[in-house]
């Protein structure tokens, strides 16, 4: 039994430090709508996928670089530098920015066609998760 | 006229429109904007460098040693999402480019000139049709040509985007998409007429074009086909058919009449011809590091003759900074054409006969033929901003005065010219 202490603290304490360097970020969207697979969500948010009301953080929000990390391999310039191909041949209306994690909560729970991305722990009754980013 | 009336039709139906909704405004409406301030230097001072050859009056090197108006642009562009299925765009651009949008005759450079201005109709989220003023995806970075900061060098290789003097459409365009697991594919094709007027003097086109697109995780690959009717209201007149005529009523000149009404038909672009364009690029990007290829072929028996180019590019990413080397080529070529022949005629119209073999000769031992080696290296400094510095080692082939323009009296066929350039694009 004794042994088993230190290591669950260790674990604890593992955790702890990795939730702390790396958000866990989820991809929410309104309690109607449906999950969606990683491919399907770097599709929309690389504007390669039409259909769905977008929803971006500010740069200054961390789980944005760490958002589209994950989904697509991609930094935050190369990202806007693929949205920029689209928006400036009119093939893509832009993701929408807007203020906060609350603010993103708010727009998907009332439209069943947005998408948005937030940190897991900010994630409430109000919205669906869609994706779990690993 | 006729075309600026169903672009201003679509553009203000989209307008009343998207006013007619009394929703939010910021979600019909997102103004976008992007730019690049560039200047230019090349060591080559008897020609000017320019990035587009055909549509470019004036560059770096003979005009000014150092010179802004190779790569300097801004753009505004307004986007409407009148209702779900219904988008408008309207583009307007400012540029070293002679070519007005509005009437299609000379303009004076950096007057905004519009770029495209259509509406946009999604029959679903796959299948889509465009009217109006559209860009010509001519090219694989076509859409995106004049956008420095989605570009990774300065400006898409000359080789294969300077010669081409179209780079948008009035007319229609439909767009199928269609998802395969991890694959998309899209197919767009399109039809309508342009006009410009540029190096090779006014043109005016009709066309149609298909483009396909691949894409699949990092890989991205397309192929395009345009096929291209050209007329210019001035070209050679009547010179080679009143040769023709004169010939004609002369005992045994009927061979050099029908020679000379044949070289008409093919170099007098008063003349509809034909120019057919044939385009494969692909891209693979998987975040860290790209490489981008491009093929490019048009053929025409024409005055403009016929082309083969290509650039391989690749570069890789590391904090923030994007180094990158280019190679990119253009073989440029004509379709060989008959001698009007001379003997029996009579002295002075042997000399007229022979003016003109000396002017379709010349045509044809013209070249654009040259090879250029580029490094460079971006750096992503700010948010929505980059710095470009970029060298361009450009090599002409023995007897090609390549894609320079302005040359002048001491300008040696086949030279080698250093190019320097730097540049900040920004877009927000």
């Amino acid at each position: 039994m004794k042994p088993l202490i230190p290591l669950l603290a260790a674990a604890a304490v593992a955790s702890a430090t990795a939730q702390a360097a790396d958000p866990e970020v989820v991809v929410i969207g309104n309690p109607a709508a449906q999950a969606l697979t990683k491919e399907q969500v770097a599709d929309f948010f690389l504007g390669k996928s039409q259909g769905m009301k977008l929803l971006d953080l500010p740069n200054s929000a961390p789980v944005k670089a760490v958002f589209y990390q994950k989904v697509s391999g991609h930094d935050l310039s190369q990202v806007k530098a693929t949205w920029a191909r689209l928006i400036f041949t009119g093939k893509a209306h832009a993701p929408k920015e807007v203020a906060d994690a609350a603010a993103v909560k708010k727009a998907v729970a009332e439209d069943p066609k947005a998408l948005g991305y937030i940190q897991k722990s900010e994630v409430d009754s109000s919205v669906k998760v869609l994706l779990t980013l690993e | 006229m006729k075309n600026s009336a169903i672009v201003t039709a679509a553009v203000s139906m989209a307008l009343w429109g998207a006013s007619a909704r009394a929703a939010d405004l910021g979600d019909i409406f997102q103004l976008h904007a992007y730019g690049t301030l560039g200047v230019v230097h090349s060591n080559q001072d008897q020609a000017d460098f320019v990035s587009s050859f055909s549509q470019q009056p004036q560059g770096a090197g003979h005009t000014h040693s150092w010179a802004y108006d190779v790569d300097s642009k801004a753009a505004v562009q307004l986007d409407a999402k009148i209702t779900d299925r219904l988008s408008a765009v309207v583009q307007l651009i400012s540029e070293n480019d002679y070519n007005s949008s509005w009437t299609g005759k000379a303009n004076p450079r950096y007057r905004p000139s519009l770029e495209w201005a259509n509406v946009k109709y999604d029959f679903t989220d796959e299948f889509n049709v465009r009217l109006g003023r559209m860009v010509l995806p001519i090219n694989m970075l076509s859409e995106y040509r004049n956008v420095g900061y989605s570009l990774p060098f300065i400006r898409p290789p000359v080789e294969i985007y300077g010669p081409v003097p179209f780079t948008n459409i009035d007319g229609g365009e439909l767009s199928f998409a269609k998802h395969f697991g991890n694959v998309t594919n899209t197919i767009v094709g399109g039809i309508g007429d342009t006009s410009t007027r540029g190096g090779f003097g006014a043109l005016q086109s009709n066309l149609y074009f298909i483009a396909d697109t691949i894409e699949s995780g990092a890989l991205t690959v397309r192929a395009t086909f345009l096929h291209n009717q050209v007329h210019a209201p001035t070209g050679f007149g009547t010179l080679f058919t009143g040769f023709a005529d004169a010939a004609a009523s002369v005992p045994g000149g009927d061979a050099a009449a029908a020679t000379a009404n044949y070289l008409d038909g093919r170099y007098n672009f008063e003349h509809w011809g034909n120019i057919e364009h044939s385009d494969l690029g692909a891209t693979y990007d998987p975040g860290k590091w790209f490489v981008m290829s491009e093929l490019h072929r048009w053929t025409s028996r024409s005055l403009v003759g016929s082309a083969n180019a290509g650039y391989v590019t690749a570069g890789f990413r590391t904090h923030g900074f994007t180094p990158y080397a280019t190679y990119a080529r253009l073989n440029s070529m004509h379709l060989a054409a008959p001698a009007i022949p001379l003997d029996g005629l009579p002295p002075m119209l042997a000399g007229y006969g022979a003016l003109l073999n000396g002017i379709v000769a010349g045509v044809n031992s013209s070249s654009e033929s040259q090879r250029t080696l580029t490094l460079g290296l971006r750096w992503d400094f700010m948010k929505n901003v980059d710095l470009k510095v970029q060298y361009d080692n450009v090599r002409l082939d023995a007897g090609s005065t390549g894609l320079f323009v302005n040359e002048q009296p001491g300008f040696r066929l086949g030279s080698t010219a250093s190019v320097v350039s730097a540049t900040i694009d920004f877009v927000f």
